[in-house]
């Protein structure tokens, strides 16, 4: 064993040194296959980072769809909201051909840091306007959608969760489609994307989106950049706690209408059952944002809107951060807010019924209220927060966060106790290392 | 009476101490921006192949091109920018001339477009000498080095 170990060792050399030899003496017909000779680059981001919460009654989190749990009632401190690992390879087969694969170790819905296939991409550039790109893509909702995981390539901690959680989904499987134009001062790049998405989320649900549609268009001139875009899909949401809420009023329609006189409540539970239902409803998103680097100055701010889809109300939502580059440090300060129709829905009316009907029917329909005001989020918050880049590809950043909730809603807040009280204020802060290599 | 001039002597000792320190820390500070103004004021040139048909480029140009923003020299000529290693005086003082942008700031841009999948940052190497072999492998490269290294090997491309 030891023998054919050492022998494998001591063969190996010369036949590498002989293929090195090789190589070099036919150096001609070598240099003109390295035009087919891919070439490899690996990169790596990732985020250490520790959040303090002084909400006892929900969590905060980096997504309410898809983080379980955080800081606040799970505990004071927690430090696997930001907290992410990524790699990326690159492949370049020739200048026009090339394959990007991007994997993501972050916490996920169900508590497991499980490394998720973020991207895996093959582009092809027809020439210097037009390119392709099939496969797992990213998700372009936002202006810093491509690098919303990159805590290293953002000034904050994390984009605005105001607006950036308008659309928790990051990536679509399908084509994208990048025709740019080159002007003297100035450049702009209009995407198109089509595809569709499966992500499992928070409480045992699913999120499906069929037919995706984007449209972006990204103008840059001079320090200045401008992003439109429109956004719309096919979409199914599942929670397990929302299904229980849907199919209760089913079976109250169907009780109910075995009851004479009580057809038209029959009629309205009926309705209920699928009213705020999310399964194969259209959704839409538009966002709109504005970035300005005169000097050492940034200015950027964005808005965004869904119109209303099944059970979450109809929101907009925006933010603006003002920052200034010292050589090593960024200070910065956000103020960022989500808003939208207040929910109003009487449900199921109880008049002339037995009063243990009546209460039941009661206890659905706070139900159903409960479940419309969390999913019709709305808060403002400011946020101070200071980035010093302490080392090449290493950046320290500290940020504090001062949420004021709306009185109906959680707001951004996730893992909601059931004594918990809509409005008041959270204050949260944030500690985090970004870096990149 | 014996106290008073006594401790008159010994102030005047610290202050003539003082003085002196103050003095070496003035002579010290000097040098030091001395050393910190030669480095920024080392004369940094931008540099093609000596066969290459570029003759001059804006600052505006030349920044879009070491920041991945083009692909090409204004001629539509493919352009392939060649970078010093990263800490080098003179990478530091050439991101700062042509884009206003401090290390840091180029360093979070390119992690920007690395992490789109849309781009990588130009090839490094650690000095003068090394970045003009470099260069002159192939006459789509440019780069940046001192002006006292500048030989028939390279062609100075005049800043507009």
């Amino acid at each position: 064993m030891n023998m054919s170990d050492k022998l494998t060792v001591t063969t190996q050399p010369p036949g590498l040194a002989a293929f090195i030899a090789t190589a070099c003496l036919c150096g001609t017909p070598a240099f003109a296959l390295e035009a087919f000779d891919p070439t490899y680059t690996f990169n790596g981001f990732g985020t250490l980072g520790a959040i303090y919460s002084d909400e006892g009654k929900a969590d905060y989190v980096s997504s309410w769809l898809l983080q379980p749990n955080g800081a606040g009632h799970t505990s004071e401190w927690h430090g696997g909201i930001d907290s992410k690992l990524g790699g990326q390879v690159n492949i370049e087969f020739s200048e026009a051909f090339s394959a990007v694969v991007q994997v993501v170790v972050q916490r996920q819905e169900d508590n497991a840091w499980t490394p998720e296939l973020e991207w895996a991409n093959v582009q092809y550039r027809f020439n210097d306007q037009f390119s392709l790109r099939l496969g797992r893509t990213v998700l372009p909702s936002f202006m810093v959608s491509d690098t919303r995981l990159v805590g290293y390539a953002n000034p904050w901690i994390r984009p605005p969760q105001e607006l950036y959680q308008l659309n928790p989904l990051t990536n679509l499987d399908g084509l994208d489609l990048a025709y740019a134009r080159e002007f003297d001062n100035a450049r702009n790049t209009l995407h198109l994307s089509f595809g569709q998405t499966d992500r499992d989320v928070v409480q045992n649900g699913q999120v499906r989106a069929r037919n995706g549609l984007v449209i972006s268009n990204t103008f840059e001139y001079k320090f200045a950049t401008l992003r439109l875009m429109y956004m719309r899909a096919k979409l199914d949401l599942g929670i397990e706690q929302t299904d229980i809420i849907y199919g209760a009023y089913t079976s109250l329609g169907e009780t109910l209408s075995t009851i004479p006189g009580q057809e038209n409540n029959a009629a309205t539970a009926m309705s209920l059952g699928t009213r705020y239902d999310i399964a194969d409803n259209a959704v839409e998103l538009y966002s709109a944002g504005i970035k300005l680097e005169p000097g050492n100055w940034l200015l950027m701010g964005e808005w965004g809107q869904v119109p209303e889809t099944g059970a979450l109300a109809n929101v907009w939502a925006g933010y603006a951060t003002l920052g200034y580059h010292f050589p090593t440090f960024m200070p910065f300060i956000t103020l960022a807010e989500i808003n939208g129709d207040t929910p109003n829905e009487p449900g199921v009316a109880t008049t002339g019924m037995p009063a243990s009907l009546a209460g039941e029917i009661d206890a659905l329909n706070q139900g159903l209220n409960l479940l419309l005001f969390q999913a019709s989020t709305a808060q403002k918050s400011i946020t101070a927060g200071l980035r010093w880049d302490c080392y090449p590809g290493t950046a320290i950043k500290l940020q504090y966060q001062h949420i004021e909730i709306d009185d109906h809603s959680p707001g951004r807040l996730g893992n909601i106790q059931p004594d918990f009280t809509p409005g008041g204020t959270v204050n949260v802060f944030s500690a985090v290392i970004d870096f990149v290599f | 009476m014996s106290s008073a001039p006594s401790s008159t002597l010994s102030f005047k000792d610290i202050d003539m101490t003082s003085t002196q320190a103050y003095k070496k820390l003035l002579r010290l500070a000097l040098l030091a921006v001395c050393v910190v103004v030669a480095n920024i004021r080392a004369e940094m040139v931008v540099v093609v192949t000596a066969n290459s048909p570029i003759h001059s480029l804006t600052r505006n140009e030349v920044a879009k091109i070491f920041l991945g923003k083009t692909r090409r020299f204004p001629d539509g000529s493919r352009a392939i920018p060649l970078n010093q290693s990263e800490g080098n005086a003179i990478r530091k003082a050439f991101y700062r001339q042509i884009s206003g942008k401090s290390a840091a700031q180029v360093k979070a841009h390119w992690a920007k477009l690395i992490f789109t999948g849309r781009g990588q940052p130009p090839k490094e190497t650690s000095n003068d000498d090394k970045v003009k072999r470099l260069l002159n492998k192939n006459t789509a490269n440019i780069a940046y080095i001192d002006l006292a290294s500048v030989d028939d090997s390279v062609k100075v491309v005049p800043l507009k």
